[in-house]
């Protein structure tokens, strides 16, 4: 049995479908990422969870309990908003403790283990203080453990570290899967970063419009997006699409660029193709260069502009296909306005259909 | 951080703004200086034309009268803090839940109602008066301190549930629902969350309800036809009139004096309340 299970739900406001059909399991001591978009629904699924909105259609198991009308307070879930939601009157201590009190209970046992908790994330020096006198990443400690102090069936986290800087996200990223590992807790973790969601989850659920277009592992999204959406979401920088048509179909995909290019065969993977236009999708770290006459060469292309990171080397290219943007090593030799060739992986190119589907 | 260091050239716009504020306090002290410096001064000096500014000697015969004036200052205060002090409490006790409602909750046609509300501030309230005199004499609230203050209440409360209602809404929904998700009921959300977090607009609905009642003349001197139950301003027209019509200026200005004390001792008590950024640290 699954411990949380969403089935079927729908959520409309007035006229607007804002979830349809989401149907998902996720099990005990799970990390579950949803991920998409602005806009795409992923907070109104976690409020359908949390209680803070009514289902339109559909039904929410927590622990095999029927919770879809169900108070908040009962679903024995707890929840880290994006705007963290401290109580600006209360010392970090009485927000840690905020939920023993409203249970009723006294003051001693309630701020003793607002103290304990507190300790686990390095606040304990803070009890007293106001999260005006804070920083970021300290009053996101605090809301965790306003979480942590109901020992909760389930965590439910909106966009928690879109608040803080780009170094406190790293450090938070990785202090929060520790949290996971150590509470072996099942959390639902709402992100539109990618990054986020691909370093911290089991699982990511990937949205867009109020539907789920895909549900895997990290690195099974990253390898086999079931549509051009998914590809195109996860993955930094960007996978590349490159307009063809296929002209051979059966065990071998023949797939035409145009005319300055050579047909480019892999072996399809997903459902059967047709002859007919169709996308080649390349990651920029799946392809690489070549001399323009070279046997491996599939693309003639030039080189726009090439930015150099240190580690790795990003270059800009213009094809008879369109821009593409290639991922390389760090010394990767090449300059602007030279003349190359593009070459790829055929065991890790990805083709998508008229419909966006993989193929 | 570097811009902070380096010695703050002050320029020519800020002497402007200075002149400008000093120039608008002038205007609003001087009558008040004027005042005390009359009321200090015997009373048939306060009256001699033509007026000094500085008084020629110091005397505080002028508060000496108005201690005594007829059933003496100390019942008229009363009567004015008693009316003032039920003012506020029926304002608190009507305009913050009126305000939580107005901000919280979705009350169908609740624009329409607070558009109501609101418009009633535009009706002169002299235009009521009468109406509202056979009203409370009917049900037997005129010459009572309960009748005034229901009186002031009126006066004041559009007012104070926009004020009440801006208060509320400026809490953001987040916290609210952190609460309901950490299992607190609204009861305990309002008393614990929502009203520490909206004194400071109770402290200003209070302040301006005490202003509204201590000043209020008119609806006092037609609800209030028994001399112990006049207030400060009733009064302060009763020590004007001096004998044969003429005007007595210097218990005319020791009653302003006493009247304004209150106000500023109030304000000053109550300043501190006033703290921005209260909700500072709460989001974000
Ligand atoms: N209370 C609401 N009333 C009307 N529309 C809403 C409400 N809440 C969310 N929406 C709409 O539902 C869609 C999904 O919103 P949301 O779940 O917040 O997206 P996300 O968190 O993925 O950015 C948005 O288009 C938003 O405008
Ligand atoms: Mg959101």
């Amino acid at each position: 049995m699954a411990h949380v299970e969403l089935t079927d739900l729908s959520k409309t406001f007035g006229a607007f479908q804002a979830l349809q059909d989401i149907s998902l399991h996720i099990e005990k001591g799970e990390f579950c990422a949803l991920l998409g978009p602005s806009g795409c629904g992923k907070s109104t699924l976690l409020r359908l969870i949390a209680g803070l909105e009514d289902v339109t259609s559909g039904e929410i198991r927590i622990n095999g309990r029927d919770v879809t009308d169900m108070e908040p307070a009962d679903r024995k879930i707890a929840m880290v908003f994006q705007s963290y939601a401290l109580y600006p009157h209360m010392t970090v201590a009485e927000n840690i403790a905020f939920s023993l009190e409203a249970a009723g209970m006294p003051k001693a046992p309630r701020l003793a283990r607002a103290a304990e908790v507190a300790k686990t994330l390095q606040l304990d020096h803070l009890l007293n203080r106001r999260p005006a006198l804070l920083s970021g990443g300290q009053r996101q400690r605090v809301a965790i453990g306003r979480a942590l102090v109901r020992d909760p069936e389930v965590f439910l986290f909106d966009e928690p570290l879109s608040n803080l800087d780009a170094m406190l996200r790293v450090q938070m990223r990785m202090e929060l899967s520790s949290l996971h590992h150590d509470l072996a807790a099942t959390m639902i973790y709402v992100t539109h970063d990618q990054v986020e969601a691909m370093t911290m989850a089991d699982r990511i659920v990937v949205m867009d419009q109020g539907r789920i277009r895909q549900i895997g592992a990290p690195m099974a999204l990253y390898a086999h997006p079931a549509d051009r959406f998914v590809a195109a979401f996860i993955g930094s920088p960007s996978m590349n699409f490159l307009p063809g048509t296929i002209t051979g179909t059966g065990a071998q995909l023949t797939l035409d660029l145009g005319r300055a290019a050579k047909p480019f065969t892999l072996t399809p993977r997903g459902q059967s193709a047709a002859k007919g236009p169709a996308d080649l999708g390349i990651r920029p770290e799946h392809a690489t260069l070549t001399a323009p006459d070279a046997t491996d060469a599939t693309l003639p292309a030039r080189i726009r502009l090439v930015e150099r990171l240190g580690n790795q080397t990003l270059v800009h290219l213009e094809t008879a296909a369109g821009p593409f943007t290639l991922q390389g090593p760090g010394d990767l030799p090449a300059k602007p306005g030279d003349q190359t060739a593009l070459s790829f992986d055929p065991s890790r190119a990805h083709v998508f259909g008229p419909d966006g589907k993989a193929i | 951080m570097s811009m902070a260091l380096r010695p703050r050239r002050v320029r020519r716009g800020e002497y402007l703004v200075a002149a400008i504020c000093v120039g608008m306090i002038t205007i609003m002290i001087w009558p008040i200086v004027m005042s005390f410096l009359a009321s200090i001064k015997p009373p048939d000096e306060a009256s001699r034309p033509p007026p000094h500014y500085l008084p020629q000697s110091l005397s505080l015969e002028n508060y000496r009268s108005i201690l005594t004036y007829h059933a003496g200052l100390a019942v008229y205060v009363g009567n004015s803090l008693a009316v003032a002090g039920l003012t506020i409490v029926f304002c608190l006790v009507l305009s913050v839940p009126a305000g939580y409602g107005l901000a919280r909750f979705d009350i169908p046609g609740k624009e329409v109602i607070f558009l109501i509300l609101l418009a009633s501030m535009m009706l002169p309230f002299q235009a009521l008066l009468v109406p509202l005199y056979l009203l409370f004499s009917h049900i037997g609230l005129t010459a009572s301190k309960l009748g005034l203050a229901i009186l002031h209440t009126m006066l004041q409360l559009p007012f104070s549930i926009y004020l009440m209602r801006n208060s509320f809404e400026g809490i953001p929904k987040e916290m609210e629902e952190a609460a309901v998700v950490d299992g607190a009921t609204s009861l305990f959300t309002l008393r614990r969350i929502f009203l520490p977090l909206v004194m400071p607009g109770m402290v200003t609905v209070a302040l301006f309800a005490f202003i509204t009642s201590w000043n209020e003349f008119l609806g006092a001197l037609i609800l209030m036809n028994d001399e112990k139950q006049f207030t400060v301003p009733i009064m302060m027209t009763g020590v004007s009139s001096g004998n044969f019509g003429s005007v007595n200026w210097g218990g005319l200005q020791a009653s302003v004096i006493v009247s304004i004390l209150p106000c500023l001792i109030i304000y000053l008590l109550l300043q501190r309340y006033y703290m921005t950024g209260l909700l500072s640290g709460a989001v974000k």
